[in-house]
């Protein structure tokens, strides 16, 4: 997108068609009025008008604007529990300063979603300023969750096939998410609820008896969907660090991801997450990840595994360890073993990684596993 | 005997006390009007608090011992008093007729528009 198109307002699409263009410019964004002038004109300008949902949206649309004051896509919920989680003190200058400088920059606002495309993207209008009432799934949606989510779930990583709701339904996110889970949500990570959407809120007919082997009472409350429906690796990253460079430009580094597919013991156990093993992907966080801002910043690092529960969006009915019982029973390299876990996290990990002699155990008296796809092939 | 006339002491005047509170009450009046009056300038008012400032707002809330998410949150997003009130918009006013005529041209745009200079470190390295 040319930088000229990223501020060219569609007459036709918004002047005339949008409610909201009823509503001045500066009444939004400030400004000065009465002069072509370029510097003078934007004297003043808010670009990012609806950071502020309460004073941009909230005259019309308050419900939402007060959502906004609480949204994890705005106030990063997910990111402050954890890093409290690890001993980060928010009410440390210090350590708020390093959250400020690298953490926040993927927050959105009504506006990041509804009318601009995302800045990892570049920014610039999505559709002329129309604000869309529904955001754009893969420039919206896509344009932040890409490398851990899109990807997966069109097929973009060489080999895995991509997720069977959108191969064989086309579905986007919002014919699972509801509205409610992205305008809302005023406590920790996307996991600290029930499932939403859980799998069997469309597949309620998953139950022992179903006629699939594996859906038997002892799998279905072992373990959760994924862990067998997954149908492949999906993205850990590794190895986060953060700093200021001495043209006083913040920047951080991160290690080379990897493609990983891990079943571990669950960290969420709950009543509404009872399973005893889930698939986990590595996040970032490093014990050191605010060194260049202090010492021990985060002093209780270890309280959250940096082996973390995930839901990875690729799955498809038959995966390369539900395809037989033994594609998945005597297979050690698809749990997370101590092995797998670098010597300075394991303490962090320890109610994660799998003991060896927990891992289920070959079954001689099954058939011996296949490649999905490559049953009956001669 | 003629008695001496009376020489009333001028501070027990109730005329003196009556004109003396007046005084005070106009003064009180004066001291108290400019703190009551308008708001500060508009512009000071939309201020919009940037990430890091956010931050900062976080760590000026000294009671939080042990932080929990929802209270970080809320301590997050209370930013400006402005946050919490909804203002109801006015169709344009003033005029955005400047605005629409230029970043509805696309040449003249295609002139005028210059993508803002990238602020990237050297050491920045890796995805994220």
């Amino acid at each position: 997108m040319e930088v000229w198109e990223k501020v060219l307002i569609d007459s036709e699409k918004y002047l005339e068609k949008d409610v909201h263009a009823e509503v001045g410019c500066i009444d939004c964004h400030g400004g000065t009025p009465d002069t072509d002038e370029k510097e003078e004109a934007h004297e003043g300008v808010v670009v990012k008008a609806s950071a502020n949902p309460m004073k941009a949206c909230g005259g019309c649309h308050k419900s939402y604007a007060e959502g906004a004051q609480s949204s994890k896509h705005r106030v990063q919920t997910g990111y402050q529990e954890v890093l409290a989680h690890r001993g980060g003190d928010f009410t440390d200058t210090t350590f708020t300063k390093a959250y400020g400088n690298h953490c926040t920059s993927c927050h959105a606002d009504c506006g990041d979603c509804h009318i601009s495309r995302p800045s990892a993207l570049g920014g610039g209008l999505i559709s002329g300023h129309k604000v869309k009432k529904f955001a754009s799934v893969w420039l919206t949606c896509g344009g932040c969750h890409s490398a851990r989510i899109t990807d997966d779930y069109r097929g973009n990583h060489e080999g895995i096939p991509g997720d069977v709701h959108w191969e064989k339904q086309g579905m986007v996110c919002a014919k699972c998410h509801t509205e409610t889970d992205y305008h809302s949500g005023s406590h920790g990570t996307r996991y600290s609820d029930a499932p939403s959407p859980a799998c069997v809120d469309c597949h309620e007919d998953v139950l022992p008896g179903d006629g699939v082997e594996q859906h038997d009472d002892l799998h279905l409350e072992k373990m959760d969907c994924q862990t067998c429906h997954a149908a492949g690796a999906y993205k850990s990253c590794f190895g986060c660090h953060t700093g200021i460079d001495d043209q006083d430009i913040k920047f951080f580094t991160t290690d080379p991801s990897q493609m990983t597919f891990k079943i571990g013991r669950n960290p969420l156990k709950s009543e509404e997450r009872p399973w005893d093993w889930v698939l986990l992907r590595h996040a970032p966080a490093t014990p050191d990840l605010f060194a260049f801002y202090g010492d021990d910043l985060l002093p209780d690092f270890d309280a959250v595994p940096t082996w973390k529960y995930t839901t990875p969006h690729n799955t498809q009915t038959v995966t390369p360890q539900n395809a037989t019982c033994n594609n998945c029973h005597g297979q050690d390299e698809l749990f997370l073993t101590e092995k797998d876990v670098d010597p300075a996290e394991r303490a962090a990990n320890q109610g994660v990684i799998v003991a060896p002699e927990d891992i289920p155990q070959y079954l001689s008296d099954q058939p011996e596993p296949v490649t999905p796809g490559e049953e009956g092939e001669s | 005997m003629i008695p001496e006339p009376q020489h009333r002491s001028f501070f027990k005047s109730p005329w003196l006390w009556t004109i003396l509170a007046l005084v005070l009450i106009v003064a009180f009046a004066a001291f108290v009007r400019p703190m009551a009056g308008p708001s500060p300038p508009a512009e000071a008012a939309a201020a919009v608090d940037e990430p890091a400032q956010t931050a900062h707002v976080i760590a000026e809330n000294k009671t939080l011992s042990q932080p929990q998410t929802s209270e970080i949150a809320t301590n997050t997003i209370q930013t400006t008093e402005e946050e919490t009130e909804t203002s109801p918009l006015v169709a344009d006013t003033p005029s955005s007729e400047n605005c629409i005529a230029c970043h509805t041209d696309e040449e003249k745009l295609q002139e005028l528009a210059e993508e803002p200079e990238e602020v990237k470190s050297a050491e920045a390295e890796g995805e994220g």
